[in-house]
Parts: C-alpha cells; sequence; structure tokens
C-alpha cells in the first residue's frame, strides 16, 4: 500500500467500525449470551440456565403457531406479489398508453410508513365505517357485517395489506431488469413464431432469474420479520390468530417480562432469517446466463 | 427498434380491454382508500360513523387543527425532519468512506470487515433490540435525538456500505490514479474525484436511507418514550390508541393525511430518481 | 455533506501542489476535529436531571395512564395538593403507552415517585422494584380519623396483598356488569332479567325484533370472562371459583364451569352475540351499542365515561348484575370487580411525597369527586354519594353483595391471561367445544403452577364465601 493510504483506511473505516461495533455487533452478541439466562428485564436477578429456553420453546404451542403464521405470510404474498410484478412489468414494458402513470401509482404505497398503512386497512377493514363493507354494500345493496378482523379471518386478511404494499418495488425492479434485454433476442424468437408467452417464459423470465431471485429472498426474509403491521394492526397485543414469531418475541420480552426468552426467540428467528435465505437462494440456483 | 418490442405484449382487442381493466382495478384499489382517507378526514366525527363513504357536507378543517395542535402531528413532523435529515446525511459520510476502503484497497481483514457488514443485512432487528436498548440507556441517551441517530446510522450501515462498495467498486481506476498524479494525498483524491462521481449511488443510498429511517417504527419505539421526542410513526401509532379513548377518529385521519401529504410530494418530485436508482441497483447488484 | 468537506480540505492544502511530508500534521489535525465533532453530538445529547428537586422532598414526581379518564382531574388534583403542600410541585404526565416510559426508567433506577401503568405489578413486587407500603397504611387518611388502610374497602384491597405485604393499593374501582338500552327497553316493554332463563329468553325476543341481542368486544375476549365465571360461580358456588382463581388442581374442570362455557358458547350459536363481533374491538362494539344495534354489552362501569364522546344525545343507559341461576349454589348477589392500582418504586427518589400524593389522590373527598365527575367508583369506603344516575345500579351492587372477587390470576399469570383470551376466542367463534376450552386451560394452568420462574399468589377467601 502506498504511503498515506494506510493511514486513510483506517481513519475512514473508524467511525463506521466503531459504530457498527458498538450499537450492532455488541447488542448482537449480548442477545446471544442474554438467552442463555432467565431474566425479567426490570432488576439485576439473572439466572443461568444454559439452552432452558430454547427447549422451552421447541415446546411452547404459541412459538409454532406463529411459525406457521409466517410461513403463511411468507408464502402467499410472495407467490402473490410475484406473479402480479412479472405481469404489470410485463405488460408496462409496452408503449402501452399510460404506463408510466400506473408505474407512478403503484409505487407509492412503498413509500407510505407501514404504521400509516396498517391504519389506512385497519380503517377498511373497520366494521362500523369501513371502506370494504361499505363497497360490498353499496355493491350487494345490504349492510356487510364484518368478518375481516375475526379470529378466523384476521391472518388471510392480512395479506392484502402486505401485497399492496410490496408490489410497488418489485414492479420497478422487474421493469427495470425486463427493460435491459436487449430487443434482438425477442425479434430473433418472433421470426421463429413464438408468441407473447412464449418469448416471456425462454427469454425474460430466465434472463431475470437474478433478479427474481432477489426478488424472492426479499419477500421471504419479510415475511418471517414482519412486525409493524401486526402489532399495530392488533392494537399492540395480537392474539393466537394472528400472532407471528417476531411479535411473540416483543410481548414475551417486554409485556410478559421474560427478557431471556423473547432473545431465545430472537435467536432462532435469525437462524431462520438465516436458512431461508439459503435455502431460497439454492433452490433459486441456476445457470448464470450472460448476453 | 423500440416499437416492435414493446408491442409483443400487447395482444388483439379483447385482450387489450382485458388488460386496460387489471391495470386501472389495481390502480384504483391504490387510489381509492387514499381518496378515501382524505375525504374522510373532513368529515365530523358523527358523520364518519353515519355514513361512511358518503362525501363530507362541509369541509371539517378543524379535524387538522386538531391532529397538527392538539394530536401534535406537528411536532412529531419537526422530530422526524430532524432525525432523517441528519441521520441521511452522517450515513452517506460514514458508509461512503468506509465503502470506498474496502471496495477498493486491498488489506488485511478487508473481506472480513466487508462480510461482516454485510451479515448485518440478515440479522433481524429484534434481535439486536433488547440490549441495544440497556446499552443506549446505560450511554445516557436514551430518549434523546443523539442517541437515536447515532443508533439509526449504526443499522444503515450494511445495505449502503453494500450499495457503495458496489459503485466504487465499478470506478475505473485511471481517475484515482490521475488524481494522485496530479498532487492529491489518496484520502483527497477520494472527495474531489471518487466521490462526486459516485452521485447516483449516493442519491440512491439517501433516497432509501431517507425512506427507511422516516418511516421507522420498531427501535424508535422502544428508544424513544418522552411524548414531545417522538416520530411520525411512533405518533400516528400513538394517536390511533388515544382515538380509542378520545374517540375523535376525524382527527386521526387528518392525522394521517398529514403524514402522507409530504411523502406524497417527496415522491411526485423524486419518483424520477427513485427508479433510476432502483433500476441502477438492480442492474449493478 | 462530503461535497462541503472536500472544498473545505481542499481550500486548506490549495496551497500545496505535491504531497508534503506534513501528512501526519493534517492527520493529527483531522482526527481531533472528528473527535470533537463526536464529543458534541454525545455532549448535546444529555440530559440534566431534575433529581436534586425532588430528592429535597420539594417536587413529586407522577406519571399515569391516560386513557378513558383521560388527565385533567389528575391535573387539577395535582395543583390542590400543591395548595394544600405550599413548596411543593407536582409534575405529572400520562400516555396512553406511559408504560413503555416506566419500563426504561424503572431499569435505569430512576423511575417516577409515583406511578399508575398496566404493567405486571407483582413481578414488580416480587422483584423488589416496589416500596412496601403496610407503616404507611396504618397511618391516618387524608381527612379521616381511620388509618388509610382503613379506608378502603375489603374486596379491592385484598386483592393487591401479597402474602401480608402491599405493595400498590386499588384506585378506580370498576365493577363488571351487563349494560342496556333503557329506551328501547322502554319502548319494547323488555325487562332487566333476574335468572340466566329470563335473559336467554331475552335474547330470543330481542333477536325477534330484528335487533342484536348482546354487542361484544371480540378482538378482546376477555370481556366475556365475569359472564362466565360469574355463571359458574352462580351454579357451583363461591369455592370451586376461588379454586380457579388460586388455581387449584383440576380447577377448571370442574362440571359446572364446562357447563358455564357451554352457555356462552350456545349464546352465540344461537346469534345472541352480534353477528361479526368477534373482528371488533371494544370502541367498535361499543359504538354499536351506543347507536341503537345491538341492546346490550358486557362491559365495566367505565362504558359511560368511555362512550362519552361518541354517544348521540338522548341515549339513555343502565346496568344489572349477571343474573342468577336457578338452583345454583351460589349468591347472586356476588360481584366481579376490577381495579386499577397504583404504586410507589422502591428506587423512587422522593418516596416520601409519592406516597403522600397516593394517600391525597385515595382520600375520600378526591376518591368520591374522582367517582362523580369520571362516572366510575372508587375502592375507598363511602366515596359512592351523588354519582351519575347510570351508576346508581353499580353502587346498589356493591352494597348488597356478599362479597367481590375479581379474575386476579388473570393478572397474575400473563401467559396463562394470554391463554383465557386465546381459548375463549376459539370457544365463541365456535373453533372449540366446552370440554376442550376447559381442558386446555386447565393445561396452561399446570404448564404454570409447574413453572418455577413464576411466582405463585392467593387472593384469600372472604369471609362471606358460599361453602
Amino acid at each position: 500500500m502506498r504511503h498515506g493510504e494506510r493511514r486513510m483506511v483506517v481513519l475512514f473505516l473508524l467511525p463506521a467500525c466503531l459504530l457498527y461495533g458498538v450499537l450492532f455487533i455488541y447488542p448482537v452478541l449480548s442477545s446471544l449470551v442474554f438467552s442463555l439466562y432467565e431474566w425479567d428485564g426490570f432488576s439485576q436477578q439473572r439466572r443461568y440456565i444454559g439452552l432452558g429456553n430454547f427447549t422451552r420453546l421447541l415446546a411452547d404451542p404459541m412459538f409454532w403457531t406463529g411459525l406457521q403464521h409466517n410461513l403463511f405470510l411468507l408464502a402467499v404474498p410472495t407467490v402473490i406479489v410475484l406473479v402480479a410484478a412479472l405481469f404489470f412489468a410485463a405488460v408496462l414494458t409496452g408503449r402501452l398508453r399510460g404506463a408510466r402513470f400506473f408505474r407512478v401509482v403503484y409505487f407509492f404505497p412503498n413509500i407510505m410508513s407501514m404504521v400509516a398503512i396498517t391504519l389506512l386497512w385497519f380503517f377498511i377493514y373497520n366494521p362500523n365505517f369501513g371502506l370494504l363493507d361499505g363497497l360490498l354494500g353499496a355493491v350487494t345493496g345490504s349492510k356487510v357485517s364484518t368478518v375481516w378482523l375475526d379470529p378466523n379471518h384476521i391472518m388471510g386478511s392480512l395479506v392484502a395489506p402486505i401485497v399492496w404494499c410490496s408490489l410497488g418495488f418489485y414492479l420497478v425492479l422487474f421493469l427495470a431488469g425486463m427493460e435491459s434485454i436487449p430487443t434482438t433476442y425477442y425479434d430473433a424468437a418472433r421470426v421463429d413464431g413464438a408468441n407473447a408467452w412464449q418469448q416471456f417464459r425462454s427469454i425474460t423470465v430466465p434472463l431475470m432469474w437474478d433478479i427474481i431471485t432477489m426478488a424472492v429472498v426479499f419477500l421471504v426474509i419479510g415475511g418471517l420479520r414482519i412486525f409493524d403491521l401486526i402489532f399495530v394492526m392488533a392494537l399492540g397485543y395480537p392474539n393466537e390468530q394472528s400472532q407471528v414469531i417476531s411479535t411473540y418475541l416483543y410481548e414475551q420480552a417486554f409485556n410478559n417480562a421474560n427478557m431471556g426468552y423473547g432473545l431465545a426467540i430472537a435467536v432462532v428467528l435469525f437462524v431462520l432469517v438465516f436458512a431461508a435465505t439459503a435455502i431460497a437462494m439454492r433452490l433459486m440456483r441456476r445457470e448464470q446466463m450472460e448476453y | 427498434m423500440g416499437k416492435r418490442r414493446k408491442e409483443r405484449a400487447l395482444g388483439r382487442l379483447p385482450g387489450r380491454v382485458l388488460l386496460y381493466a387489471l391495470l386501472v382495478g389495481y390502480a384504483g384499489a391504490v387510489i381509492l382508500p387514499m381518496g378515501w382517507l382524505f375525504y374522510t378526514s373532513l368529515k365530523s366525527n358523527e358523520e364518519i360513523f353515519r355514513s361512511p363513504w358518503a362525501l363530507p357536507e362541509r369541509p371539517h378543517w378543524e379535524n387538522f387543527t386538531y391532529a397538527w395542535g392538539r394530536a401534535h402531528i406537528g411536532d412529531y413532523f419537526a422530530n422526524s425532519l430532524a432525525i432523517t435529515l441528519v441521520s441521511v446525511a452522517l450515513i452517506l459520510l460514514v458508509s461512503a468512506m468506509a465503502a470506498y476502503v474496502l471496495a477498493r484497497f486491498p488489506f488485511r481483514g478487508n473481506r472480513i470487515i466487508f462480510y461482516a457488514f454485510l451479515a448485518g443485512l440478515m440479522v433481524p432487528m429484534q434481535l439486536a433490540l433488547v440490549p441495544l436498548f440497556f446499552l443506549v440507556n446505560s450511554m445516557r441517551l436514551l430518549d434523546t435525538y443523539t442517541g437515536v441517530i447515532l443508533v439509526y446510522i449504526a443499522y444503515s450501515l450494511p445495505f449502503t456500505i453494500f450499495v457503495l462498495a458496489g459503485f466504487f467498486r465499478t470506478l475505473p481506476h485511471e481517475l484515482a490514479e490521475a488524481a494522485l498524479i496530479d498532487g492529491c494525498t489518496p484520502s483527497q483524491a477520494f472527495w474531489r474525484v471518487m466521490l462526486p462521481i459516485a452521485k447516483p449511488g449516493l442519491v440512491t443510498a439517501a433516497i432509501f436511507n431517507f425512506l427507511g429511517i422516516w418511516n421507522e417504527y420498531l427501535f424508535a419505539l422502544v428508544l424513544i418514550s418522552t411524548e414531545s421526542l417522538r416520530t411520525l410513526p411512533l405518533g400516528l401509532a400513538n394517536l390511533l390508541m388515544v382515538t380509542h379513548y378520545e374517540s375523535n377518529w376525524g382527527g386521526l385521519f387528518a392525522g394521517l393525511v398529514i403524514v402522507m401529504l409530504p411523502t406524497l410530494l417527496a415522491y411526485a418530485l423524486l419518483q424520477g430518481q427513485l427508479t433510476k436508482g432502483i433500476t441502477a441497483g438492480a442492474l449493478k447488484g | 455533506m462530503p461535497d462541503h468537506l472536500g472544498a473545505w480540505m481542499d481550500a486548506r492544502f490549495l496551497t500545496h501542489s505535491a504531497r508534503k511530508p506534513t501528512g501526519a500534521v493534517q492527520h493529527y489535525r483531522r482526527r481531533c476535529l472528528l473527535a470533537a465533532c463526536l464529543l458534541a453530538i454525545l455532549l448535546a445529547g444529555c440530559t440534566s436531571p431534575e433529581t436534586g428537586r425532588r430528592a429535597s422532598g420539594r417536587e413529586i414526581e407522577v406519571q399515569i395512564f391516560m386513557g378513558g379518564y383521560g388527565l385533567d382531574f389528575f391535573e387539577k388534583l395535582a395543583r390542590t395538593y400543591e395548595q394544600a403542600h405550599p413548596g411543593v410541585k407536582v409534575t405529572l404526565s400520562g400516555d396512553p403507552r406511559i408504560i413503555d416510559k416506566i419500563r426504561p426508567r424503572l431499569l435505569a433506577g430512576n423511575p417516577p415517585d409515583v406511578f399508575w401503568a398496566f404493567l405486571p405489578m407483582w413481578r414488580l413486587a416480587n422483584g423488589g422494584a416496589l416500596y412496601e407500603l403496610s407503616a404507611d397504611l396504618a397511618t391516618p387518611a387524608y381527612g379521616q380519623q381511620i388509618t388509610w388502610r382503613q379506608s378502603f374497602l375489603d374486596g379491592p384491597l385484598s386483592t393487591a396483598m401479597i402474602g401480608d405485604k402491599i405493595y400498590f393499593v386499588p384506585t378506580d374501582l370498576s365493577v363488571m356488569l351487563m349494560w342496556y338500552n333503557v329506551k328501547m327497553f322502554r319502548q319494547h316493554g323488555w325487562r332487566v332479567p333476574r335468572t340466566l332463563d329470563e335473559m336467554l329468553d331475552l335474547c330470543e325476543r330481542i333477536k325477534a325484533a330484528g335487533i342484536a341481542p348482546i354487542a361484544f368486544q371480540g378482538r378482546y375476549p376477555d370481556y366475556a370472562t365475569p359472564l362466565l365465571l360469574s355463571l359458574f360461580q352462580r351454579k357451583a358456588g363461591g369455592r370451586p371459583l376461588y379454586d380457579v382463581i388460586n388455581m387449584k388442581k383440576g380447577a377448571w374442570m370442574h362440571p359446572d364451569l364446562v357447563w358455564a362455557a357451554g352457555v356462552l358458547q350456545e349464546m352465540v350459536n344461537k346469534g345472541y352475540f352480534q353477528p361479526g363481533c368477534m373482528g371488533m374491538t371494544h370502541t367498535e362494539a361499543q359504538m354499536e351499542f351506543v347507536n341503537g344495534r345491538a341492546a346490550m354489552v358486557p362491559c365495566g362501569t367505565w362504558l359511560k365515561a368511555e362512550q362519552a364522546g361518541t354517544t348521540p344525545k338522548g341515549f339513555e343507559m343502565s346496568c344489572f348484575n349477571y343474573p342468577a341461576v336457578t338452583g345454583g349454589k351460589g349468591d347472586p348477589s356476588v360481584a366481579c370487580i376490577s381495579m386499577g392500582y397504583w404504586c410507589v418504586p422502591a428506587q423512587a427518589v422522593n418516596r416520601k411525597g409519592g406516597v403522600d400524593f397516593l394517600k391525597w389522590v385515595t382520600s375520600r373527598a378526591n376518591a368520591n369527586e374522582f367517582a362523580r365527575e369520571k362516572y366510575t367508583l372508587f375502592s375507598i369506603k363511602d366515596a359512592d354519594k351523588d354519582l351519575c344516575r347510570e351508576l346508581a345500579p353499580a353502587v346498589a351492587t356493591m352494597k348488597q353483595a356478599r362479597y367481590t372477587w375479581a379474575a386476579m390470576m388473570s393478572n397474575w399469570y400473563p401467559e396463562l391471561s394470554r391463554r383465557l383470551n386465546d381459548s375463549l376466542s376459539s370457544l365463541m367463534a365456535g373453533n372449540m367445544t366446552p370440554e376442550e376450552f376447559c381442558r386446555r386451560m386447565e393445561a396452561q394452568a399446570e404448564r404454570t403452577r409447574r413453572d418455577r420462574s413464576v411466582p405463585k399468589y392467593t387472593l384469600p377467601l372472604p369471609a362471606g364465601v358460599e361453602p
């Protein structure tokens, strides 16, 4: 390294590493340690119980229920968003009138705060004056009584807000990908007699595979980590039918004064995210296509 | 060249009509709730419950004064603005510096440090939440702008360094070499030459960080408890809970509108940049 | 930002055209700048505490939950306290999520001097975070000859006892009753039911009139617990009820409890609970009630206060205690209550002040005024003069009750409470049989009993409990 460069390297890395090490690495490592203790989070009394929290977790039905819900929210919205985003992207790359308008509109929910989105959907689903019931009432001509947020339907009702607020981002992502594919491929395919669907399947999708993989990974991780929507929709106290891992973590750590246990849940969540990412990337692996 | 390809997705007329129907339908699903939100915020409490989807009889602007003043949305707005702007500025500074050396200077430990930052992308915030709370508390930075800003910086480092390192890596070496030959120190080469060229990356990072921090809820929930320091997402959630007691639903809607308006404006102005940024990220990433 | 910094750096080194060996000096200067910046940021963030004034007793810091009662009354109490104690300032703050403010302060070791929040009080007490009040309870109450302890109603006070120690005192008192639409009842000639059979019959008639008989706060199924356990007590007597509260083995499997759960489910099946109620929050369900779309709603005596902002003019409401069960062993005068608790943290800087303010809040005069203004009851004896008309049946219920009980196990064991909520939800949504409900609750109770990390509490049996 050249003279002066070493100093620059150190100086330039210092603030980032300092902040990261102190405020990120240290707490994460602490969590790992505290998850081995029984602690209420109020007092100084802490009892070392080794893997006790983890064994308790394995036997905890609420955790598994939460995980189930996470898997549901990981799978269903992901599929819907992928399909819808690919579809809209394919359509909007064309010289469709108003393509730009649609792009702008669809992306808007993405920039709203999750809290604001949850509130909005809270009102859409509201039994007294909600928009959805109102629309249905107008269409069917009679008053519709709500079932949206009741225990049997709440999980399903959560899919719509998730799709609604994620679609725009992936739409833009896929549009970017699609527009960078050279037209020569499509021209050649058309000469060979391929129709739109065939072109899509054999050209567009394979060349966009990396981007699609990235999208899948983000959506999967998002499905596992989801918190704001559930927490606010349940007004801070999700019940069994709407519990997910991250809200259960919060409940145990902060409401039930089971701090050590809550942290164990957080550790498991991290492992799950890691595993899910690895699995998703492995499943989506294909030949890298160059063009 | 463009025309042929662009028409490939459009079928015959019935297909086209169906297509438009779908597009307009989804656009409606986005616009309709927003519109409903806007005009409901101008109704009185009683009107809201009596005829939820009718237009307001007369605009109740006092809902907005309630939200801005009594419900303190105005204060929360100022808090969010201050915190977000300072955080984004510092994030860019700190990340650019780190990303630059990580991307262009091979040294022992470079890879380890880089992957350490990347690994942060996968860590769920909740894992660090509790000890972070105690840590910030022991630093006497709980319930302060400083504490929140420092935390936001630290947690934006993985993503921002990832994005900026990508940019810096693609910059040609010749530029830096030329600068050095002209008599710059290595760090001068950074400030005067390389950083300006990385502007697209910086803008992208800035926009994403701005949005992320502006809308961030969880850390703010845990790190801020003084009412006067609340950020907008916190204030909104709080307003929702308060409304269940005070029952000023018109005010709540007005609060929501106030929160959305600047985002809407910013979006209208910057959406070109935003899509360009995502595009660039997609292609380089 | 980087551009400006770069320009500044440029300006400094413009004169140099070649790399200088003074890199060390530049480096050092830049380092100092960075350090100065960091220091400035850190210093700006430090807040100075006002604990000095509290330590000398000149200031009392109060933090309370801001909900249906708002903040104004307590602020008034703060001002009257200041008038009665010249030289002392009372700083009062409130928030719906005050719990998020108090928790970090408890952890940091600088809590307020007195607070009211929905924290796990019993856990706090066990962890030594709260100040034990027995000594202060023996001192005279404000404005009365009797001691502070004697000024409390027995039922509520007994719920706050942990063994023979007491770490928090009950304040606002609510009786859990069934509220009904007076005008609607009058119009249709319906009468307040005295027995379960009468109530079921009434529901049938209300349904036939095209109105939902009972609105329900389905998102918080705990609102059904008083109904469930009251029916249980009326059928089986007081001791089985206390067995459930005190987590005796097998208590949840009592056949009369299975029966009560069955009654609840039957009411749902027959459509006596408003359709769609399981998706409603408390505000939404109660709105249905005040807007005349449902005839009754189970709620605490806080209903009038909570719905004050949204009750249409001319709406008349009143309440009745849960009905008797013909042939049951339990006394139908027994009432289910619920209290708020205020406490003084052990580490509070001004403990004496905190306790004194607490005594002020619970003085008979202030308690009565609170009850009058806020349409509620209070845990102090004889603090029920001139209350609003709607609460008259509640006042009468308290006076006539053989004894009062509270579902303490939900306070003591948060996981059990969660489970109860979820199980009630499933029961009422029709996803579970009454037997399963009881089995599930018994299983959870067993888990809680076995869990050595959870301390166990007992609600003492009242003198008048039925054998």
